[in-house]
């Protein structure tokens, strides 16, 4: 399907905005939470695969529905890799490292099931200036 | 150089009819004579003599050609290799966190030179350019399996893992 | 005894208004009460500035920060943070802008001074589905270059916005562009150069793997503006994750019709097509690049001509690294007067570094071009590992020199790096500490250059090999003060007579840290550097710790009665140094 003027682009770019914020805000009752883990090299020579299925198997076990687990490019902070990213409507992003698989039941259980931020580890907040093209 | 091997007949045919099948598919395999070494050593695990002359050959390029691309670049290999290659990131920031000892140590241990395979055939220790993981300086490489802060203490462990899997 | 933590209660006129006083001795009697008087201190402050979120409680070494807190809160953070170690959550700042959790100004900082353009989609897209990138405006630079704008109107607005070539030159992409366009030819080439070689620099690889779809775009862009039909990507091989995202991304922009023919129904035409490097230092530069693309030793040629006239195959070809491609697609949408705004008069833009070295914040960072090194090491970087002393920053990797603390606060662009005897290159920045040795430094990177240097010019492949001898016999205590002018000399030459920027660049390590660091030369060229540890007699307690870790028992001493260590026995292991709990041994 050849996208062939820059107003079936921009069309096309509005349905890709509307599916990426409706799995956001969530088809299911509840809000859709997205978790973002960096899945460059630095991330996944620290474990971040592991990291990524742990997340995957623990939502599994826990039959979250309304969270997403997102493979992302490299966050930039590899001191504290993996790192996992929270997104949470209405919530401003914030960034977890290192999280490991090991760790990754508490995790969830802080900052999905009882929506707080998690304890232990490092928080990081993102404050950095992005561009918005 | 009497003991180099020129005697294409002593490749494994099975592993060539491989090779074969990727230069068909290439458009230009003349101007491509660096992808097709990377197969090669995909294929084989390195590129001996006789498989640059066969390579020459296929391709249509003199084998001094072939031969001067493959030790000029230090990702083609004419040695085999022991069954793990143990890699030390030796970038910068690796080094500053003292790769140098690391390398030492596993020399050391393995009783072995840089490059070479280690007597039980299971080793072969070489140091590599900045992989780019600098946040987990310094980094030791087995395989495709990445050890992070790596230090003296951690080699013994990290050698009877691959030890014990022989 | 020394305090375990030190609270902080603010005594400014805004909190003391809002009962912080009261909660201060409410504070004080519960500690003593609890028998903890000895291990927490309680100290009232000056005013912290936030007086609207008063009173406000700071808890040290933790560096919490708790706002609006009342009496009744104070057992709860006894409690909970004092006594069993847990951050009271609820308490914590909530930034009214954002609505987030702030609980530590430190955790800030890292992101704080940075401006993201060519990092703008990494770590926020998923690099693997196509749709994530068009949702957040991908291919529509290409879209409006392709429908509104001629060739010579992207050349122009290339050249407005000031773009300068991220890989270590510093060329003008705009001018490239238009040399490349210039030439009346039928076939030319775009070559995005992904050949990271600097040890220790890893940003191009980064936006492979998490923006792959940016630098395609960036790339088409080009071959409209250059009239290139045809993109090679040359990358190293040992980045296995960057070219498998590359080869899913470009599957997926050709069957979108972002790559092939037709593009956009303009009639464009364009494609790209990925090449493997296989090791070699050299082959970033970009006529040694080419050469290694078309199958042969990665050995630089002369220039001119210029890529931009004979390049790939002998035809035009226009060669960009990958993080200045990753910011055209940016320019192209916001215009190039915005760019403009951001940086310094001569450098516009961002940049993007690879901070590495005995930094607590390791990581890629992407500053506005003007950003001091004083902003990056402290305020990004954290600081120093351990608290130690600042000695250098290492910049342009092998290519580039040391950066000393009188230099910190220069602004960083292209020119005043040169300036200062150090350069951008590809970003790589590698922080030193006083533990580190200079002259071994340089000569790690002089092992680097020598291995790596092609051979087919002189000065590089013999002058290389003596400057690294020389370095040898200094740091094995066998040099002379000679040999101090002869290294300088031989770099001199060296940086005059080589054919390509590997050679012609390979002694600046050595120029630089013999112009920073020239003592330390010195101690080795005149044999004067001391090569055991050595304990200090007025501060041994004699505790016969260091005796007891000494792997070649060349410490002796009784308890209670100063040490000594036998320096002809001594291996510099540094291992009674760290044992020592009272600092009384001295480093080499």
């Amino acid at each position: 399907m050849a996208v062939k003027s820059l107003e079936e682009l921009r069309k096309l770019r509005k349905d890709y905005q509307s599916t990426l914020s409706l799995r956001k805000q969530g088809e299911h009752e509840g809000d859709q939470i997205e978790l973002r883990v960096g899945l460059g090299t630095c991330g996944i020579s620290a474990g971040a695969k592991d990291t990524f299925q742990a997340l995957l198997q623990e939502i599994d076990q826990r039959k979250l529905k309304n969270v997403k687990v997102v493979g992302v490019g490299c966050m930039g902070q590899c001191t504290s890799e993996p790192i996992v990213e929270v997104r949470k409507p209405d919530h401003e992003p914030l960034l977890y490292g290192p999280i490991t698989s090991n760790i990754v039941h508490d995790f969830i259980e802080d900052t999905v099931v009882n929506e707080d931020y998690y304890k232990d580890g490092t928080l990081l907040i993102k404050t950095y200036e992005k561009v918005e093209v | 150089m009497s003991n180099v091997n020129l005697n294409i007949s002593e490749l494994d045919q099975s592993l060539l009819v491989k090779l074969d099948q990727y230069i068909a598919s290439l458009e230009d395999p003349n101007n491509s004579l660096i992808n097709v070494l990377h197969k090669a050593q995909q294929i084989f695990g390195y590129i001996p003599h006789n498989l640059q002359l066969y390579i020459s050959r296929k391709v249509g390029v003199s084998a001094a050609r072939v031969n001067g691309v493959v030790s000029f670049y230090s990702y083609f290999t004419e040695k085999k290799t022991g069954k793990n290659v143990v890699s030390v990131c030796m970038g910068t920031a690796c080094y500053v966190k003292g790769a140098g000892d690391i390398l030492k140590e596993l020399l050391k241990q393995l009783n072995v030179e840089k490059n070479d395979v280690s007597e039980d055939t299971l080793f072969t220790v070489k140091d590599v350019r900045c992989i780019g993981a600098c946040g987990l300086a310094p980094v030791v490489t087995v395989g495709e399996k990445v050890y992070g802060h790596v230090t003296k203490d951690m080699v013994k462990d990290i050698i009877n893992t691959y030890k014990e899997r022989g | 005894m020394k305090e375990r933590l030190t609270v902080l209660v603010c005594g400014g006129t805004g909190c003391i208004a809002s009962d912080s006083d009261e909660m201060l001795i409410v504070m004080q009697d519960k500690i003593k009460e609890l028998g903890l008087d000895d291990e927490v201190r309680i100290l009232k402050t000056g005013c912290f500035g936030f007086c609207g979120q008063g009173p406000i409680i700071k808890i040290q070494p933790d560096n919490i920060f708790y706002v609006k807190v009342k009496i009744s809160d104070i057992d709860e953070i006894i409690e909970e943070h004092i006594i069993k170690g847990r951050i009271v959550s609820r308490l914590l700042f909530d930034d009214p802008k954002s609505h987030k959790k702030v609980k530590a100004h430190r955790h800030m900082d890292f992101y704080k001074k940075q401006f993201r353009i060519a990092l703008r989609n990494c770590g926020t897209i998923n690099p693997e589905d196509i749709s994530e990138y068009i949702a957040s405006r991908g291919y529509e630079a290409l879209a409006i270059s392709l429908q509104e704008y001629s060739p010579i109107d992207v050349i122009k607005i290339m050249k407005d916005s000031g773009l300068r070539g991220r890989g270590g030159g510093g060329f003008p992409t705009g001018l490239k562009w238009e040399y490349t366009y210039n030439q009346d030819v039928n076939q030319k080439y775009i070559i995005c150069n992904a050949d990271e070689g600097d040890p220790g620099a890893f940003m191009d690889r980064s936006i492979l793997e998490g923006d792959p779809h940016s630098v395609l775009e960036a790339m088409a862009i080009g071959g409209y503006a250059t009239g290139a039909t045809r993109g090679k990507i040359y990358i190293r091989a040992e980045y296995p994750l960057a070219i498998k995202r590359l080869e899913i991304a470009i599957a997926q922009a050709r069957e979108y019709g972002f790559l092939g023919t037709n593009i956009f129904g303009s009639g464009f035409d364009f494609d790209v097509e990925i090449r493997l490097g296989a090791g070699a230092f050299v082959c970033g530069e970009e006529t040694a690049l080419i050469n290694s693309m078309t199958g042969l030793r990665g050995e630089p040629s002369k220039k001119p001509p210029f890529p931009s006239e004979a390049g790939y195959k002998n035809k035009p070809t226009s060669v960009n690294n990958v993080e200045t491609l990753a910011n055209i697609p940016a320019i192209i949408l916001k215009g190039s007067d915005w760019f403009n705004t951001i940086g310094t008069p001569m450098s516009k833009g961002t940049k993007v570094f690879a901070l590495a070295g005995k930094i607590n914040n390791i990581g890629l960072v992407e500053v506005p071009m003007g950003t001091t090194l004083r902003e990056i090491i402290y305020e990004i970087g954290g600081g120093i590992i351990g608290g130690k002393k600042f000695k250098a920053v290492q910049t342009g990797g092998p290519s580039g020199g040391v950066i000393t603390e009188q230099h910190l606060d220069t602004p960083i662009d292209y020119e005043s790096l040169k300036a200062i005897g150090s350069m951008m290159g590809s970003g790589g920045m590698i922080v030193l500490d006083e533990d580190d040795d200079m002259v071994e430094i340089s000569k790690f990177y002089l092992d680097f250059t020598q291995e790596e240097s092609c051979g087919k010019c002189t000065p590089c492949r013999i002058g290389t090999k003596r400057m690294h001898e020389i370095l040898e016999r200094l740091t094995n205590m066998e040099g002379t003060p000679e040999d101090l002018d002869i290294l300088e000399d031989l770099a001199n030459n060296i940086k005059y007579t080589s054919l390509c920027g590997l050679g012609q660049s390979a002694p600046n390590p050595v120029l630089s840290t013999l112009e920073y660091f020239r003592e330390e030369y010195e101690a080795y060229a005149y044999r004067t550097k001391k090569t055991a540890y050595t304990i200090i007699d007025d501060k041994c307690i004699g505790c016969t710790k260091c005796a007891r870790v000494c792997p070649v028992d060349c410490i002796t001493g009784k308890v209670k009665q100063v040490h000594i260590i036998d320096e002809a026995a001594c291996i510099a292991c540094g291992a009674c140094y760290d044992a020592c709990p009272v600092n009384a041994i001295e480093k080499p």
